[in-house]
């Protein structure tokens, strides 16, 4: 497969991709943003087989269980600013060089890890976290590369990198982790 | 808090014209009851008075006086087992209380059961002093940074603290089944979210939700115990489901692809879940009606409002109001005007849960590093917070009241 560099498919899906991560109360083409609710459409036909997820060619496990953690690959961690999860635009290019890693290595597949500093409440911060990781993975998937090659997985504010209890240790916190497996 | 008294009021007056219960109940003000007249002798029954007279504090409807209008009377203890001979009386009422226990543990138990029992026929209300907390223990942080906990049970009064699993993962979030029998929780023992459910006495523990992405915020319904609310992202992003727990079928109630929901609870009667959603654009409550899956927002101020617990007074939970988290209390038919504190600011107090009273609430308090367990009190705001046991060097989060307990 012929190596494709991030800069032809940033340039080919920048105009169709934009705002990932951005929240906003009356966001994008959410239909049940407006207003004070959040209804569902009881009509809607939504399968509820959770296992109806096609895979794909990249295995149905987990990638810690059916594949091999690659050390060194030198990927550094996304920050993000006090709970947010948009992606902030001087960070980006840390997901940038992770998609880029995968279109270098096309039999490898990612974990994208989601992690929160530990004020606020343990439960939405594992929502929170899963947001975090869930956008830095919708934006990989916009430069092209397969979701089937991407997990992403939450741990709040349960896996800090600096544990200690400073400013700047929750900005170490704030962070999405990129694991390559082969 | 006077609308709390006169609901609390308003209900022992209903129920007290329903069983023709003499003594009527305020809120703030407690009944006398004395104690004097019982003669406790040996380990046993030392342990028996001792534990009586803890519960009987503690549950808050009562002060203790020699010449108290309800008075418990008799003896109890002896040289073999503990013979519990004693009577309740209050005017025009009376009740006795005979029963043996082999050992002090035992005798402790039907201390528990004998302060329930006076609370109910003498008020109406539940009592607390046989339920129990279900508590997320930290040991500390492993080499990769990850948190060491395991998931307890004790006492409401602290003691028998049991450990449940010897996992030394991260725990979020433990629920209690209606029944007492049952904790559910999420877990990284598999070394990513997956909820769990354990077997309260035997700590036996079963996988229940290890979908794709986040699975967290099991809590069964009062309703019918087959019912979990959940959080799962597995179809995109975090979502609130209801899920069978028999058959795993899903039932999806949010559908917010630009938001994250958590936390759910139930309302009492099991037909509407409260939770948490950023779609605002910070985490504030929600209340959907899960037969129409319709949704509508709870809390308007404040920049996070969070972990909600759904009781027949109201709904506790954190709110973060330019001030550490408080602990509040809001009426769901209300909303915001309803709304009032239950710890003062400047103090930070987390992951509030119900007592089987519908008064008292457990919540974990941070103290510099430093977290514990404390109780607090919905309906007397005079009464203060304490500490039902001693933490020691632990690190004790995420409590959860047990809304009963089976008969042991």
């Amino acid at each position: 497969m012929r190596t494709t560099t991030l800069l032809a498919l940033l340039m080919a899906s920048a105009a169709l991709f934009t705002g990932c991560g951005t929240k906003t109360a009356n966001g994008g083409d959410d239909p049940y943003s407006a207003g004070n609710g959040i209804g569902v459409d009881p009509n809607d036909p939504y399968a509820n087989d959770p296992n109806s997820d096609a895979y794909g060619a990249y295995g149905s496990g987990n990638f810690e269980d059916t594949r091999t953690r690659v050390d060194g690959a030198g990927l550094l961690p996304l920050y993000f600013t006090f709970d947010s999860y948009t992606l902030p635009t001087d960070e980006i290019e840390k997901a940038n060089a992770a998609a880029q890693y995968l279109l270098d290595n096309p039999s490898h597949v990612m974990v994208v890890e989601g992690h929160c500093d530990e004020r606020g409440s343990n439960e939405y911060n594992l929502s929170l976290s899963e947001q975090r990781a869930i956008g830095v993975r919708d934006y990989m998937v916009s430069l092209g590369i397969d979701t089937n090659r991407l997990q992403t997985r939450p741990f709040g504010e349960e896996k800090p990198a600096d544990p200690s209890h400073t400013e700047e240790a929750y900005r170490a916190n704030r962070r999405a982790e990129f694991v390559p497996y082969k | 808090m006077k609308q709390l008294a006169i609901l609390i009021a308003g209900f022992a007056a209903a129920v007290c014209a329903a069983q023709e219960i003499v003594v009527h109940v305020d809120a703030v003000k407690r009944q006398s009851l004395s104690l004097a007249g019982v003669q406790a002798s040996g380990e046993g029954g030392q342990a028996f008075l001792k534990t009586l007279q803890n519960d009987l504090l503690r549950c808050g409807w009562y002060r203790l006086d020699p010449k108290g209008q309800v008075k418990v009377s008799g003896s109890v203890g002896g040289a073999g087992g503990v013979s519990e001979d004693l009577a309740v009386a209050w005017p025009g009422k009376r009740f006795a209380w005979p029963r043996t226990a082999q050992d002090a543990a035992t005798a402790r138990r039907h201390a528990h059961a004998l302060a329930d029992a006076i609370v109910k026929a003498t008020t109406g209300e539940e009592g607390i002093a046989q339920s129990r907390f279900a508590l997320v223990g930290k040991a500390g942080v492993s080499r990769s940074g990850q948190a060491v906990e395991d998931l307890y049970v004790c006492d409401y009064d602290g003691r028998n603290l049991k450990q449940l699993t010897r996992d030394g993962a991260p725990i979020v979030g433990p629920r209690w089944s209606s029944d007492g029998r049952t904790l559910y929780f999420t877990s990284y023992r598999l070394g990513f979210a997956s909820v769990f459910r354990a077997d309260a006495e035997t700590g036996a523990v079963e996988k229940l939700a290890n979908f794709r992405g986040l699975n967290t915020g099991a809590v069964p319904s009062p309703a019918d115990p087959n019912k979990l609310a959940i959080i799962l992202s597995h179809q995109g992003n975090p979502e609130l489901y209801v899920m069978d727990a028999r058959t795993r079928a899903l039932t999806r109630l949010t559908r917010t692809k630009l938001a994250a929901e958590a936390s759910p609870c139930w309302s009492p009667d099991g037909t509407k879940i409260c939770y948490v959603s950023d779609a605002p654009g910070s985490p504030q409550l929600f209340i959907v009606d899960v037969a129409t899956k319709q949704s509508r927002r709870l809390t308007l101020k404040g920049g996070e409002n969070v972990q909600p617990d759904w009781g027949k007074h109201g709904i506790v939970f954190a709110t973060r109001r330019g001030a550490p988290y408080r602990i509040a209390v809001v009426d769901p038919a209300k909303g915001e005007s309803s709304l009032r504190y239950l710890t003062p600011s400047g103090e930070q107090y987390e992951s509030p849960s119900w007592a089987p009273d519908g008064r008292h609430v457990v919540a974990a308090r941070t103290q510099g590093r430093k977290s514990s367990i404390w109780v607090l009190d919905a309906a007397d705001k005079g009464a203060e917070p304490y500490q039902p046991f001693s933490s020691g060097a632990g690190q004790w989060l995420n409590p959860a009241w047990s809304r009963l307990t089976p008969a042991r």
